[in-house]
């Protein structure tokens, strides 16, 4: 009985001291991108202006978008000719003078980066 | 049967059988551009033809030595050419590293194919009327089939929607619009981004009032499909009777 007590003892403790370790290691993306908001260049913007690295200026935020691009609902050029840019307007307005969903400015806080550095 | 679907699931006859003696060699003999970063490669059997279905898809692995990227990497591409032709074809668009050197991939060069694979035509059909979507390139099955309807000749009941970004990108409008000519109930329209935004199930209603008595094949981008498949099933179509294929860029 108290071999099995022990034994019970190590293996909870193990579990908790894991799940520790395992939460410390992997914190909330969005705490860690809150955390570390950093400040973005216009000229470090434009480097990122290809479909495997697209980043946008919205609103003074940057985001990095690489992995929402393929889920656009718009064939893949609306949203590409926009990378590394200032596409405030574009989401707007979505080049036509209709802007986003309510629903899809929540989506874009997902990806927010960091803030466009005003110079 | 069952050997027949075995074999056409890729998972488990490529993983155990396929990989070693499935790979046929092929000569690409036409490199066509039909848009920018968007091509059809023709290729020639070294040896016999494959035998496939409208709709399947195949995967290709180009030899070509002059390739800066993606030489001897295997990519799944629907067929767009008819069984009856002698060549098969392949519709490629420019979506990452291994596609974007294809764009200019040399003629005479060598490539393997493996396959067929997919039963995207194939899935039961109750009703005899069909609606096709087809969306940029995800308009390749229907391609497919297209062709070797118009070579058969016999009437059909198809609405098919071919939904680009504009009319720039509607490159095989013209030859979809000549087989309608040569079928009896063949039809097509076009859906242009520009000018109608997404594709929606309004859309498709006011283009082909009675969807909801047709089987309903989709094939394109991810959140094209997304954008109608649920609104079509709140509208009464069975999800039994919509099948589809996503076309998406990993």
């Amino acid at each position: 009985m108290k071999r099995l007590m022990y034994s019970v003892f190590i293996a909870f403790w193990s579990s908790v001291a894991t799940i520790v370790v395992l939460g410390a290691l992997s914190s909330d993306p969005v705490e860690r991108a809150a955390g570390k908001a950093r400040l973005v260049t216009s000229q470090e913007l434009t480097r990122h202006n290809s479909q495997k690295d697209c980043w946008m200026a919205i609103d003074g935020k940057v985001y990095d978008l690489t992995g929402y691009v393929p889920k656009h609902p718009a064939p893949p050029s609306v949203i590409l000719q926009w990378c590394g840019k200032d596409a405030t307007e574009a989401f707007d307005t979505k080049g036509y003078g209709r802007p986003h969903s309510p629903a899809a400015k929540a989506m874009l806080g997902e990806y927010v980066i960091g803030e466009l550095k005003n110079n | 049967m069952l050997w027949a679907r075995w074999r056409s699931h890729p998972c488990s006859y490529r993983t155990f059988f396929a990989g070693w003696i499935g790979k046929k060699s092929y000569t690409i003999t036409d490199v066509r551009t039909l848009a920018q970063r968007v091509v059809e490669l023709t290729l020639r059997p070294r040896n016999r033809l494959l035998r496939y279905e409208p709709g399947q898809f195949v995967y290709l692995s180009p030899l070509d030595s002059n390739l800066s990227v993606g030489r001897g990497e295997e990519h799944p591409y629907t067929l767009s050419s008819a069984p009856h032709e002698r060549v098969l074809r392949v519709v490629i668009k420019d979506f990452g590293d291994a596609t974007h050197a294809l764009q200019a991939v040399s003629v005479g060069s060598e490539a393997l194919i493996e396959g067929p694979y997919g039963h995207f035509f194939r899935k039961s059909k109750k009703k005899t009327g069909e609606l096709w979507v087809g969306g940029g390139v995800g308009l390749t099955p229907f391609l497919s089939r297209a062709r070797a309807l118009a070579k058969e000749g016999k009437a059909v009941d198809i609405r098919l929607i071919y939904c680009v970004q504009d009319e720039s990108r509607a490159y095989f409008l013209p030859e979809l619009k000549e087989i309608a000519s040569s079928i009896e109930g063949f039809d097509v329209r076009p859906h242009y981004f520009y000018r109608e935004g997404p594709l929606t199930v309004d859309f498709i209603a006011a283009r082909c009032p009675d969807f909801s008595a047709r089987e309903i094949y989709i094939c394109g981008p991810t959140p094209m499909i997304d954008g109608v498949r649920k609104p079509l099933v709140r509208k009464g179509v069975g999800s039994a009777h919509i099948h589809s294929e996503e076309f998406s860029w990993l």
